[in-house]
């Protein structure tokens, strides 16, 4: 019994351990590799973790499904840039009021929407999509339509510009950190274990005095919230926005990262974020690399081959890891541990 | 164990080959920013073939120098965002010493900020927007194709040769569409025509009758669109089955084979300005016709002529820089790139103007009995 318990604690120490040394790595990363490319893609990770962490929050751990969490993005985008671009406010109070401005629209749109359970809840969000995706068009004066919003000034603190890929990785990731570290606090509080018990049964929380209606809200609030961030960063980094990087199409490639990555786990969106991101950059480093004979390069230069081929794997990691990324790695964990603990008792 | 170690020596000794010879071939490297895939594919596949061709072309004659001219290809997916991103990646992975194309304004203006801050050389092939015409030209953005302004002329010209007093502009919501709808409107101002209507329809409309009653109603003598195939075609069978008896102009953007093709026999009559002289084989798009035939056993349209010219002007500058790979020294020769003729017409760049065509690049053609008739 004592050598369970001690792994059991030993566990917990190993996987802070753990969250402590990914973190190192990500932080010194941009020190290693300097290829400004590689640390521009590494900024769009950072954000749309921001992003997926809040979706997970949502889906994995509450049971509530989104597909308008693009429109939130975009909101928080659009807010931030016309603030910092207009009104020539600081970047920092942009970003508050974008996290304000995505969070009231939350909780109006978690009112009406939040009442509606699983495809009509998908439905309802579907719907605040397209509304948002639309109004980016429609309102011309505000957003600059579909030519895009031009020249979004870079943010700086203290008078420090951040304005190259070196200074924003820090920026950006320093906002992942945060964010990761707060939703790991909730999702081992009271709240966590309340979310939890809402996604198994709904109606039996009820009864034990957890309501899950103000959960649910409060979680769709604070996941739009999250989005909100991303957005305000997004802009200024990009210093263009347009309605193409907010549509329902890049809320469905956010559902198939946590999905792929892991449904309730922090790491799980993070994970499934980097790979679905660095995937496509896998593809054209292999397409252009001198092992290809120049035939065949011609080949998949003329078709969109790159589509094909992420679709395939999309596919693959569904059929093989149906918990995702980070469930298939806790099973085989699962099952050293089990072999470890036999082990122990023998030796016991 | 020693059979591993084998195996991994020698694809070791592979790759580091393999890395000298990639680094020991000296050639011309250009990024080609297309979007082969969402709204803007329709016209990206044939700037793609127009830009593909030339490369080939140059190379079959011996390059520049002898050395190659390489095209790297990335496909943006309409999205400007991701065009930012892949125009860093050609600049800085890629080492490119140009970036063609860019796809759509949206795109071009957003690759600006990094062309500009790399010094690397952008040709594109859009138009630029009617709300940074009063602006400078940026030090590194180069377009092939004429402005809208030019465009918005040649049509207005016709439009008043018709003798026609009331008119209606309907646009495409898009920056081309919405920058031609505004130069368009200043030319009526001035020539004293009327503008009836002015009205935007989204890329995805297939329906635009609403628009067209309000037209009528108000008694409209010519319709003028500014967009790019489908909706024009979508707008041409809507005329017919209001039974509107209009002229219908349309601007460059009409000028595909598959207007024809969707609009059927509603297409007949249309009048839209082109940069090629169809069957009035002009010298300088012989090239481009001959090489097209040859591969594709067709006609080239606009877009791939605005594709090659990318190429095209590209080279010949490098070609007056002795071959230097200098950005600079690039950027310096193509601001004053005049007297040569492209497929689109003749470029008289300068730093006030960082295009050069006038209206004589553009020419008239009406659809009658399914062909394209050359006007002038």
């Amino acid at each position: 019994m004592r050598g369970i318990k001690e792994l059991a604690m030993n566990r917990n120490t190993y996987s802070k351990v753990i969250d402590f040394m990914l973190f190192l790595i990500i932080f010194l990363f941009p020190l290693f590799d300097s290829n400004e490319y590689h640390l521009d893609v590494a900024v769009i990770i950072g954000i749309y973790c921001i992003i997926n962490i809040g979706l997970n929050l949502l889906l994995g751990n509450t049971g509530q499904i989104s597909i308008g969490q693009a429109a939130f993005f975009g909101i928080g985008a659009y807010c931030s840039a016309v603030l910092t671009t207009n009104l020539h406010l600081t970047f920092w109070l942009s970003i508050c009021f974008a996290a304000i401005l995505t969070a009231t629209l939350g909780i109006s749109v978690g009112l009406t929407s939040l009442k509606l359970r699983g495809h009509y809840l998908a439905m309802a969000t579907l719907g605040f999509g397209i509304i948002a995706s639309t109004v980016y068009v429609e309102w011309t004066e505000l957003t600059g339509g579909t030519s895009g919003f031009l020249n979004i000034p870079a943010p700086s603190i203290f008078g420090f510009q951040l304005d190259n890929e070196f200074k924003y990785y820090y920026l950006v990731w320093a906002f992942v950190l945060l964010v990761f570290i707060s939703t790991q606090h909730l999702i081992n509080s009271r709240i966590g274990r309340a979310l939890q018990a809402i996604h198994e049964r709904e109606i039996t929380c009820g009864a034990m005095g957890i309501n899950p209606a103000k959960y649910k809200l409060k979680i769709f609030t604070l996941s739009a919230a999250y989005a909100g961030i991303a957005g305000a960063l997004f802009a200024g980094f990009q210093n263009y926005i347009s309605p193409e990087s907010f549509s329902v199409y890049s809320s469905i490639i956010f559902l198939c990262m946590i999905v792929i990555g892991g449904l309730g786990s922090v790491w799980g969106s993070i994970i499934g974020t980097v790979i679905l991101s660095i995937f496509p950059e896998f593809i054209r480093a292999v397409a252009s690399s001198e092992f290809i004979s120049p035939q065949i390069k011609a080949i998949l230069n003329e078709h969109s081959y790159h589509l094909i081929a992420y679709g395939f794997f999309v596919l693959i990691i569904i059929v093989f890891l149906p918990e995702g990324i980070v469930g298939g790695v806790k099973r085989l964990e699962a099952k050293a541990y089990e072999w470890l603990h036999s082990k122990q008792i023998v030796i016991e | 164990m020693r059979t591993k170690r084998k195996i991994i020596s020698i694809v070791v000794i592979w790759v580091f080959v393999m890395g000298i010879l990639s680094v020991a071939h000296a050639e011309y490297r250009f990024g080609i920013l297309n979007a082969t895939t969402g709204a803007y594919a329709g016209l990206g596949v044939h700037k793609k073939k127009g830009i593909m061709l030339a490369i080939e072309k140059i190379n079959k004659e011996g390059g520049i120098n002898g050395e190659e001219v390489v095209g790297i290809y990335e496909d943006f997916e309409s999205d400007p965002s991701k065009a930012i991103s892949l125009a860093k990646k050609l600049i800085i992975q890629d080492k490119v010493i140009a970036i063609l194309d860019c796809g759509s304004t949206a795109a071009s203006l957003a690759v600006k900020k990094v062309t500009e801050k790399r010094k690397i050389v952008q040709v594109n092939t859009t138009p630029r927007s009617a709300l940074a015409v009063d602006e400078p030209w940026p030090a590194y953005y180069f377009q092939t194709v004429p402005d809208n302004s030019v465009d918005a002329q040649k049509i207005g010209d016709f439009v008043k040769s018709l003798g026609v007093k009331r008119v209606s502009i309907i646009h495409d919501s898009n920056q081309y569409g919405t920058s031609g709808a505004i130069f368009q409107n200043d030319y009526f101002k001035k020539a004293g025509i009327e503008v009836v209507l002015s009205d935007k329809y989204q890329k995805t409309d297939r329906d635009l009758t609403s628009i067209l009653i309000k037209a009528r109603d108000r008694k409209t003598e010519a319709v003028v669109v500014w967009g790019t195939i489908p909706t024009p075609a979508v707008i041409a069978k809507n005329i017919r089955q209001l039974g509107m008896k209009v002229h219908y102009i349309g601007s460059s953007g009409l000028g595909s084979p598959k207007l024809i093709q969707l609009a059927k026999e509603a297409a007949e009559g249309i009048v839209f300005t082109s940069a090629l002289a169809y069957g009035k084989m002009l010298p300088n798009e012989k090239p481009l016709f001959d090489a097209y035939k040859k591969k594709y056993d067709k006609f080239p349209n606009y877009f791939t002529a605005l594709g090659w010219d990318c190429v095209m002007i590209t080279v010949e500058a490098i070609k007056r820089v002795g071959g230097s790979k200098d950005t600079t020294k690039i950027r310096n020769s193509l601001e004053s790139l005049s007297e040569f003729y492209g497929v689109i017409g003749k470029y008289k760049m300068n730093p006030t103007d960082h295009n050069g065509l006038d209206t004589s690049a553009l020419h008239l053609v009406k659809i009658i009995g399914g062909k394209w008739v050359v006007l002038d």
